[in-house]
């Protein structure tokens, strides 16, 4: 199980936190969404998780892996970490490729700089995996490169990639941001089969809440660095305490009745404004003075952890729930 | 030149969301050979352009042809003797032909110096310029590559700085004054290598075959001249090695750094591979490329250094042919060796682009 | 952390100039020097460069010759102080006359475009196939070997390179917004071209060239000492190179301190390339 404690992420050069006081955990078996805007910090957390961090960075708080501190391991224990307990899927498969080798070569290689099986062994394990993410013809898709394959076809590699040591947690940071919808709901339906079938906890970073309603049994909810909202995903959507969570699904509803992309009015902080209150707090429609003033404590309302002085205890408009398996 | 063709995301996806199967390496072979074709017909423009160049340069310059062909010390009956022997006194359309005629001949004159045909010369000593430009190519890449790592890896700290520091300064300095420093160090106040040539004079050479020592060393099985050779090979490698490596090492160290600063390398790390399999199989791989490319512009640096370097260590090979030639005034070997430079030169562009094709999974040779 | 984060940070401390700053510095002083040699080489040595003392051939560091002397008894010091102008002064002439050419035959290839610039440049490629330096001892034989000879030929050779940077930036900045802006309010070409297009060449221009005497340098020397640049008794660093290769053995000095004196020219004018082409903005 993967725990993250009161995590706080600063680069040196910038004046806010990229991540300030987050809390999070992840069980094997269940797929834990973080949702925000682009800058929010939600692609810090996820290589936070791995030490993928710069060296410029200054950390505080715990990350824990069954009761292991991610940042107090050794070079070759976070070697033995990275990949085999916890595995990784970028969100643009292209990059997350070398360019100058196969696809096969490289999901091979992961499985052979963990374990002592000779190359044919590996190699067959490759082929398993691709086929388990339900690639046809797994052969011809090893021996190609990179840039031959589909952006749907990609992923997929990516994600056998992540998946080729069976670790119990999985993080995949918007795996389906880079693919067309189609793709995308195909690729998602996917990573809930294999999420059962291995019971693999999944962090899945998105900016997208539709990703939420298809595959999240919990879903965070995250704002310039901080986690708002944090809860059951029925829960979160159907009755949203933070104020920011309500924006993102009434925009949603909003593109849905109307076809309009409209989103939340306002812009998302920047790394070098300094917060002292809520960082929503400038675009809130409910802020009052306490909130500019003073950073809320979380604050527990039935099964959701919530950080907001006021957090909306008024019943939400009904709000329809598509999920996918 | 190659192109770059990317493949695109194909638009219409199957049921189960995952695009057609990549395309087969077909008809590879046929676009090879169009391709060395097209690159061979615009070497033989270039050889062409080459040799009227030449010609101009020699019956169109402020002094008299018949007197820059016999030198400067010769008498005017040796100049008349040379107008009628080139026939300079013909009409200038004419003079061309005959020229161009000779040349496919391959008759590129004949040396004052050797009084051999200028094409014997060359045919003996170029085999040995290559003995040796060769090998310091070869021993460039490997210390260029290396130190490029180094210097990419430690940016910040003292060792990167001290190696972008040296490799400065090495190359700053002439390549020829610093063939004479080591020579000076290495052979005259530490007597441990040898002044010049390709073997010692008190040792019976290998048999020849390809004129260079080295290699007609290793094709006869002879090993005490072998290490012989290889020693002689010491100094004048060390020589241009050391004139070409700021240009190799600052590539090298630009292409690494682009490299680390990739998605795809913390994709690596991420899924646990070991920082040396990285930097080794990944990086390296995709650094290459830069180096490559560049190969055609650092060829021209490796000529003149080699051909300065054999001077100063008397290499028989044609740069010290050639000062031979210089020193008395005989400046016809000047022609010839310009035109094989140049075909050498075009060849080294045609060669240079092949590889990069091969190199890089993505380039399709358009 | 949290703490910190609800103060403002403290203000930056001051930066450690950065390495290259430190030899840029040492650099520029160098090049300063380098520029009062060549311009007053006889603040540096009283003595004449040609006055033969036979009496004091090869004879090593002392007080009447800081620098030693060479076969003739020539005051080494006096033949590098003057053989500046020789040596540097012919390399910046040559990049001067390379970058003018170049940049007159790159404009007008690139502006004009069609076939002008494709024959302008099909030359250029011509040029750029041949190895430069072979075909420049070539031609340097052929106009009979001297210092006019080698400036000639080496500036033959340079200036198809700037010829092609140059063509290229311009085809770039023509339809570039400014450009097609001051076309629209009907500026004479030649204005545009001036004050448009060439200020924003003239960075790269200057980074290249900058480098480029450095190389020059490297060529001029290399040219002496093959025999087909300057001839004795004119002092000229690559010529003293060639002469002093005879007595090395005996007399460092000769080789030593004109090879120095190249290398320290070709360094300072890297670094300072190096540093015109770090800074910031255009």
């Amino acid at each position: 199980m993967l725990k993250i404690s009161n995590l706080t992420v600063g680069y040196s050069r910038s004046l806010r936190p990229a991540l300030n006081g987050v809390s999070l955990e992840v069980g094997t078996g269940e797929v834990v969404c973080v949702v925000g805007e682009s800058g929010s910090g939600k692609s810090t957390l996820a290589l936070a998780c791995l030490r993928l961090l710069g060296s410029d960075v200054e950390i505080g708080g715990t990350i824990e892996l069954d009761g292991r501190n991610i940042f107090s391991l050794s070079a070759a224990e976070l070697r033995n970490v990275r990949g085999r307990e916890i595995g990784f899927v970028n969100q643009d498969a292209l990059s997350s490729f070398s360019a100058y080798w196969t696809v096969g070569e490289q999901i091979a290689e992961t499985i052979e700089a963990h374990t002592n099986l000779p190359r044919r062994i590996a190699w067959e394990r490759t082929l398993d995996q691709l086929a388990s993410v339900r690639i046809d013809n797994p052969e011809r898709i090893a021996r190609s490169y990179p840039h031959e394959l589909s952006g749907g076809q990609r992923q997929r590699a990516a994600l056998a990639m992540g998946l080729a040591l069976r670790p119990r947690i999985l993080i995949a940071d918007e795996p389906t941001s880079a693919l067309d919808v189609t793709t995308a709901s195909h690729l998602l339906a996917l990573l809930r089969q294999l999420q059962r079938e291995y019971s693999i906890g999944v962090l899945l970073i998105t900016h997208d809440l539709r990703v939420v309603e298809a595959v999240a049994d919990r879903v965070a909810v995250m704002y310039a660095g901080i986690l708002g909202e944090v809860g059951a995903r029925d829960e979160v959507l159907r009755r949203p305490r933070f104020p920011y969570t309500r924006a993102l699904i009434d925009s949603l509803d909003l593109e849905r009745a109307r076809g309009s992309l409209k989103g939340v009015p306002g812009v998302p902080p920047g790394l070098s404004e300094t917060l002292p209150g809520c960082p929503f707090a400038p675009r809130c429609t409910r802020a009052e003075d306490i909130c500019q003033r003073m950073s809320p404590a979380p604050v527990t309302i039935g099964e959701t952890v919530v950080r907001c002085h006021f957090p909306d205890s008024v019943e939400g408009v009904e709000v329809h729930v598509h999920s996918v398996g | 030149m190659a192109e770059r063709v990317m493949s695109l995301d194909q638009t219409a996806s199957s049921a189960t969301g995952q695009g057609p199967l990549p395309p087969r390496r077909r008809g590879a072979l046929e676009r090879w050979a169009a391709f060395l074709l097209r690159r061979l017909l615009w070497g033989v423009v270039v050889l062409l352009a080459i040799a009227t160049v030449t010609f101009f340069l020699t019956h169109y310059v402020p002094s008299d042809p018949a007197v820059y062909l016999a030198g400067p010390s010769a008498t005017t009956e040796v100049v008349n003797r040379i107008r009628e022997q080139f026939g300079l006194d013909q009409p200038v359309y004419v003079q061309y032909f005959r020229y161009m005629a000779s040349l496919a001949r391959g008759d590129l004159g004949t040396s004052l110096f050797t009084k051999r045909p200028v094409f014997e010369d060359l045919a003996r000593s170029l085999p040995v310029t290559l003995g040796l430009i060769v090998p310091a190519f070869v021993v460039y890449v490997v210390v260029a590559g290396c130190l490029g790592c180094v210097a990419a890896y430690s940016a910040g700290k003292a060792r990167g700085v001290l190696v972008q520091v040296f490799t400065m300064i090495a190359s700053a300095a002439p390549v020829y004054w610093v063939a004479l420093v080591l020579q000076f160090l290495f052979f005259y106040s530490i007597p441990i290598l040898p002044s010049g040539g390709q073997h010692s004079l008190t040792l019976p050479g290998p048999t020849t075959i390809t004129h260079i020592d080295w290699l007609d060393s290793v094709l006869t099985g002879n090993v005490p001249a072998l290490a012989d050779a290889l020693w002689h090979l010491v100094m004048p490698t060390t020589a241009i090695v050391l004139g070409l490596l700021a240009v190799g090492t600052r590539l090298m160290a630009g292409a690494v750094q682009d490299e680390l600063g990739k998605i795809y390398v913390r994709t690596a790390r991420g899924k646990g591979l070991p920082e040396r399999t990285i930097l080794l199989k990944h990086v390296l791989r995709a650094s290459i490329n830069p180096f490559v490319t560049v190969t055609g512009i650092q060829f021209g640096y490796l000529i003149t250094y080699t051909i300065l370097v054999e001077v100063v260590f008397t290499w028989p090979g044609m740069g010290y042919y050639l000062e031979q030639c210089i020193q008395i005034n005989d400046y016809a070997p000047l022609i010839g060796v310009t035109m094989v430079a140049a075909a050498g030169f075009v060849l080294i562009s045609v060669v240079s682009d092949i590889i990069y094709s091969l190199v890089d999974p993505r380039i399709e040779l358009a | 952390m949290s703490a910190a984060a609800e103060n403002s940070r403290p203000p930056r401390p001051w930066r450690m100039p950065a390495l290259l700053d430190v030899f840029a510095v040492v650099a520029i002083v160098l090049l300063v020097l380098l520029a009062i040699v060549v311009i007053a080489p006889g603040i540096f040595s009283a003595r004449n460069p040609l006055a033969l003392e036979i009496s004091a051939r090869l004879h090593g560091l002392s007080d009447a010759h800081p620098l030693g002397t060479d076969e003739l008894g020539r005051d080494l010091l006096a033949r590098i102080a003057y053989g500046a102008r020789n040596s540097v002064g012919v390399s910046l002439l040559i990049v001067v006359i390379a970058v003018v050419v170049g940049l007159v035959w790159g404009t007008i290839a690139g502006w004009f475009g069609g076939w002008l610039d494709a024959m302008m440049m099909r030359i250029v490629d011509m040029f750029l196939a041949f190895p430069a330096f072979v075909l420049a001892m070539a031609l340097a034989a052929a106009l009979g070997p001297s210092l006019t000879s080698v400036a000639i030929a080496l500036a033959a050779v340079w200036w198809p390179g700037y010829a092609r940077l140059v063509r290229g930036s311009v085809i770039a900045l023509r339809s570039s917004g400014h450009v097609v802006a001051a076309q629209a309010q009907g500026l004479p070409t030649s204005r545009i071209i001036w004050r448009h297009v060439l200020r924003f060449i003239w960075r790269d221009v200057n980074v290249r060239a900058t480098a480029d005497v450095g190389y020059a340098l490297m060529a001029v020397t290399a040219l002496s000492f093959l025999g087909l640049g300057a001839q004795s008794p004119t002092p000229e660093w690559g010529l003293l190179i060639r002469s002093s290769a005879a007595y090395f053995y005996t007399a460092w000095w000769y080789m030593a301190f004109p090879g120095l004196a190249v290398t320290l020219t070709a360094v300072s004018l890297s670094i300072l390339g190096d540093w015109i082409a770090a800074r910031p903005g255009r």
